[in-house]
């Protein structure tokens, strides 16, 4: 990618086409609403969409939408309580027959519980697979503190009743 | 529930049906509703507002030059043409949007001679709105009137949505040459700004300006006069594609500069023709781009009769596709000789400096005296010198005449790809020459890939296959082991068994020359091999204990096993497996060995002190016994 008007207007919208499932499923995690998450990872490509052209690749750009959608995510909930709203609304009713439907809800109500910062760290470790030292710069956040909100988060999950028959599988 | 299930089941809960298409259309509204807002706050409070350049400003100044490109047709209305998308009255000496004077107060007068219908396009940034290159002529105090009636805005209660706002103008022009100014905001409390007269509905107002323009055009056919622009602006009035009447090619540097070319006239007129015949919307049969990138750094800018733009990306699917601003999103497959002769004007177009990403890469020559370079990141799995060229390189090679030449002198199988991290390639390349041939053949032979085949949206590994030539030239095929499990070579894209015939190949080999080799650590990031391990079959002759711990970063702590370990291990694990069902992990140890070819097999362990693996659908448990099972849990105590 150059520093470019292509890098912008047609980098930008190619990097979007390829990646944009991926942050849309680590926005999904965070607000657990289809609409949340995109306007959640609109919102952060409108802010990091400058920022396109002077990024060396895709992958730092990656990982700065990313940054941004976290920080987003806090700070939302900070000024704007979504958790006021009906979560996961769009949330299909109907069984895959494998008892994702199910799992899905439970494990949406177990997260709902959460404070936003141990959902976030839950997701960064959890679902982007980041280390503690990775999350804690993307929430801006002491390393301590990562291992404090992923420990509670953790055991918050785990001790849900929602999730307390929970099989588990190698 | 354990740390790896959260993890496992926190990604099984996402619907599969996320769809990603409106995002950008989402984010380009969002990012112009910010600089409005920004905008409309300055108006409000009367105060000069800098827009945080920190905010989204590049950090390259060099970014938002239009290329200088040959003007299509001067116009025939003796406006000058403009060097800057959309008319020249849209912008101030600066370059900015033509903001009006600051002694504009009273509301603007009516008797304007023509209007300008702008956007928020500014040039220094090279990305934005404009709006229609010809002035209204008719119709203007219509225009003002309408506006001038709305209700005014009673700024002291009044609160607006915290979001942002698309800016828009209609620039007023006089006798006198004098010029006034009418602002709206297509969002937020949707004001228009009239001198310092703050009024409501913005949206009537340009809808009623877009209405008036639009009008004015079913009477004016003329060609306008503007220069190609690349890439173009998007339109507050979107150029309809089907309207289509001059095509060019841009091209961009890799420093950026930009040059447009046009299609000379026959081919430009079976493009035309083409387009009209076969253009089609996106719909749920087509299929997404299979490309990783656009076409190099080339594009086809297509204009109308009123000098509006849309960019049409050519991806290496053969497919082309356009999209302006909110509106639909068209493909168009032209015929395989017209597809042709495109590609070759596309390939000829002026780019001297765009590294030529469609031939073989000039590798550095590698002294093989010299100590191979260590992985930049200590904590990632090893992988040869060769597919970590590979990896930084490009994702794979155009191909001469589209096949996969004969005669390689190796070829290196490698995972790539950040779903690929776990998943550890044969270390030793492909060298017997009957067996190259084989893999050579096996890709040239290979099914084209339907262009509309419906593909899941899954993910999973992905391979790169570098074939090295004796004249230093290399090509890389691209195997994704998903969705629609797409073979690329630039802009070949095939299907088809690919991976399990090269699998095959390095398994003769290993057949017909054992190797005995040692994977370099880290090893505890490792998950599985591409090819099979049974750990039944073989004895494991070295293996690291795993132990995830917080304390390392979140990476797992890896610690040797002696050799006698490891020998017990393999033992029990030959004469003392057992079939199981679920069973609960213990979440944080592992164990990853090693056959005598290097390739990892993990087993997890379990609360029991057992450890447990998956064979095909069936898992699979081992428990130790005796002074294993001692000298494991010794291993593994907190």
């Amino acid at each position: 990618m150059t520093g470019s008007l292509v890098g912008e207007a047609v980098g930008f919208e190619q990097f979007v086409a390829e990646r944009g499932r991926s942050l849309m499923r680590a926005a999904w995690v965070l607000t657990g609403d289809h609409h949340h998450a995109e306007d959640l990872v609109q919102t952060a490509l409108a802010k990091t969409w400058g920022r396109y052209a002077a990024m060396a690749n895709d992958h730092k750009f990656e990982a700065y939408v990313r940054t941004t959608i976290y920080r987003t995510y806090v700070s939302w909930w900070r000024r704007r309580s979504w958790r006021s709203e009906r979560p996961h609304d769009d949330v299909p009713e109907t069984g895959t027959g494998d008892g994702v439907s199910a799992l899905r809800l439970d494990l949406l109500r177990a997260l709902d519980t959460l404070p936003r910062m141990q959902r976030a760290v839950l997701t960064l470790r959890f679902v982007d697979d980041m280390p503690t030292a990775e999350v804690a710069r993307v929430l801006g956040i002491p390393e301590g503190t990562v291992k404090s909100h992923s420990h509670r988060g953790c055991a918050a999950l785990r001790g849900s009743v929602h999730l307390a028959g929970q099989e588990v599988t190698p | 529930m354990n740390d790896p299930d959260i993890s496992d089941n926190l990604r099984r809960i996402v619907p599969d049906d996320l769809s990603s298409t409106s995002l950008v259309e989402g984010a380009r509204r969002k990012r112009r509703r910010r600089h409005g807002v920004t905008a409309g706050m300055a108006a409000l409070l009367l105060v000069a507002v800098a827009v945080p350049a920190a905010l989204n400003l590049p950090d390259n100044s060099q970014l938002a030059q239009p290329a200088a490109t040959p003007t299509i047709q001067q116009d025939e209305g003796g406006w000058p043409v403009s060097p800057r998308p959309g008319a020249e009255a849209c912008y101030g000496d600066n370059g900015l949007p033509y903001a009006g004077e600051t002694d504009d107060i009273e509301p603007a007068p009516t008797g304007a001679l023509r209007a300008w219908l702008c956007g928020d396009y500014p040039t220094d940034r090279g990305m934005g709105y404009v709006g229609p290159v010809e002035p209204l002529t008719t119709g203007m105090d219509e225009l003002m009137r309408s506006v001038q009636a709305a209700p005014e805005a009673d700024l002291a209660s009044v609160i607006c949505p915290d979001d942002y706002t698309l800016g828009f103008s209609v620039v007023f022009e006089y006798e006198d040459g004098s010029r006034r100014v009418i602002r709206g905001d297509l969002g937020g409390c949707r004001f228009t700004y009239d001198g310092e007269v703050v009024r409501r509905d913005a949206d009537a107002f340009h809808e009623q300006a877009v209405s008036a323009w639009e009008r004015q055009r079913e009477r004016d056919k003329g060609l306008w006069g503007t220069s190609i622009f690349c890439p173009g602006p998007h339109s507050l009035l979107p150029m309809q594609i089907e309207q289509t009447v001059r095509i060019a090619i841009c091209a961009e540097s890799a420093v950026g500069t930009r040059s447009a070319t046009y299609l000379d006239d026959g081919l430009e007129r079976d493009v035309l023709t083409s387009i009209k015949a076969r253009l089609a919307l996106t719909g749920d049969d087509t299929p997404p781009p299979v490309s990783t990138a656009p076409q190099e750094r080339r594009w086809l800018s297509l204009s109308d009769s009123f000098s509006g733009q849309m960019t049409m990306v050519r991806h290496t699917d053969g497919v082309y596709r356009a999209l302006e601003g909110g509106g639909p999103e068209w493909f168009w497959a032209p015929d395989e000789g017209l597809s042709e002769r495109l590609d070759r004007a596309l390939s000829s177009s002026t780019s001297p400096e765009v590294p030529p990403t469609a031939y073989p890469v000039n590798w550095p020559v590698l002294d093989p005296t010299e100590e191979p370079e260590l992985p930049t990141d200590p904590t990632q799995p090893f992988a040869p010198e060769e597919c970590r060229a590979a990896a930084d390189g490009v994702t794979s090679s155009a191909l001469p005449d589209g096949e996969l030449p004969q005669g390689p002198e190796r070829i290196w199988l490698c995972a790539a790809g950040e779903f690929t991290s776990g998943v550890a390639a044969p270390l030793e390349p492909l060298e017997e020459p009957d067996l190259i041939a084989r893999a050579t053949e096996a890709f040239n032979e290979l099914a084209p890939m339907p262009r509309n085949q419906p593909c899941t949206d899954d993910l999973g590994p992905t391979y790169q296959v570098v074939h090295e030539y004796a004249d230093g030239a290399r090509y890389t095929i691209e195997y994704q082991q998903y969705g629609c499990g797409p073979v690329t070579a630039g802009d070949v894209v095939k299907q088809g068994p690919y991976l399990p015939q090269l699998l095959d190949l390095w398994e003769t080999q290993r057949g017909d020359r054992p190797v005995v080799q040692t994977r370099p650590g880290p090893l505890c990031q490792l998950f599985s091999s591409v090819l099979d391990v049974d750990p039944r079959a073989t004895p494991f002759v070295s293996g690291v204990a795993c132990t995830a711990s917080d304390d390392a970063g979140g990476a797992a702590l890896e610690q040797p096993l002696s050799d006698d370990l490891v020998s017990a291990v393999s033992a029990g694990m030959r004469d003392e497996s057992t079939v199981v069902g679920q069973h609960p992990l213990d979440g944080r140890h592992s164990i990853v060995l090693l056959n005598p070819a290097g390739d990892p097999f993990r087993m997890s362990r379990v609360e029991n002190g057992g450890f447990t693996w998956w064979e095909g659908d069936t898992i699979m448990v081992w428990s130790p016994t005796g002074e294993t099972a001692q000298a494991l849990a010794t291993l593994f105590e907190d």
